[in-house]
């Protein structure tokens, strides 16, 4: 299991779209069992504005996301999250970690 | 991991530097070059045209170094449509699937 981090916003580069073309796949047995998880860090949680391309394409990935919720209400954005995203906090953060194989960081 | 262009900023440089440190120690490396790294091996890059240090001449230590795994993103290929021969130094496509799966495998991943 890869944990990947994303902490650009989808808006201001490439970042987040390069980390989601990257774990997305077609096999068949990838998308019933997942080997990556997307942790989504400081301007990252910026993807899961909703109503955006962004968290269109969070919609349609067959992947888990999360979310640090100490970046997200720093930046006001309560309200303005998908439902969808597993918010964290710094400990959850760190048992992720511990929990996956390798961490990639996008940045 | 490579992911950044050379000379723009320093992050492709620094990661050559963490590579080849980290083969000094004798360590097993894998290298994968994505998205805007694969810019890093280009042939006959001038570098002094803008007053810096060539990234590509130190490429050319890997080989020295014993470091061959060296492995470039096909999806990112075809985005710029660059060919395996403007590299200066032998790489490995791989395909998407295949590049999760080398990420997987590591014990850890230094991302540049």
């Amino acid at each position: 299991m890869i944990l990947h981090t994303v902490n650009k916003s989808p808006t201001a580069q490439s970042t987040f779209y390069d980390c989601l073309r990257f774990v997305s796949t077609s096999d068949p047995l990838q998308q019933t069992k997942p080997n990556a998880k997307i942790l989504l860090i400081e301007d990252g949680v910026y993807a899961a504005l909703k109503n955006t391309e962004s968290a269109k394409a969070i919609q349609q990935s067959n992947l888990v996301f999360y979310a640090i919720d100490a970046d997200i209400i720093a930046r006001g954005l309560t309200p303005l999250i998908m439902s969808s995203i597993q918010l964290i906090d710094y400990s959850e953060f760190v048992r992720l970690v511990v929990e996956c194989d390798v961490v990639q960081s996008w940045y | 991991m490579m992911r950044h262009a050379p000379y723009g900023n320093s992050l492709a440089k620094e990661g050559i530097d963490a590579i080849l440190t980290a083969a000094a120690y004798d360590q097993n490396l894998t290298i994968l070059f994505a998205n805007e790294g694969l810019s890093l091996l280009l042939r006959n890059q001038q570098s002094d045209a803008i007053q810096q240090k060539c990234v590509e001449k130190m490429l050319n230590a890997f080989s020295l170094y014993d470091i061959n795994e060296v492995y470039v993103d096909h999806e990112s290929i075809k985005a710029r449509a660059y060919a395996l021969t403007h590299f200066s130094i032998p790489t490995k496509l791989l395909s998407k699937e295949a590049s999760n799966h080398l990420l997987q495998s590591q014990d850890i991943i230094l991302s540049f």
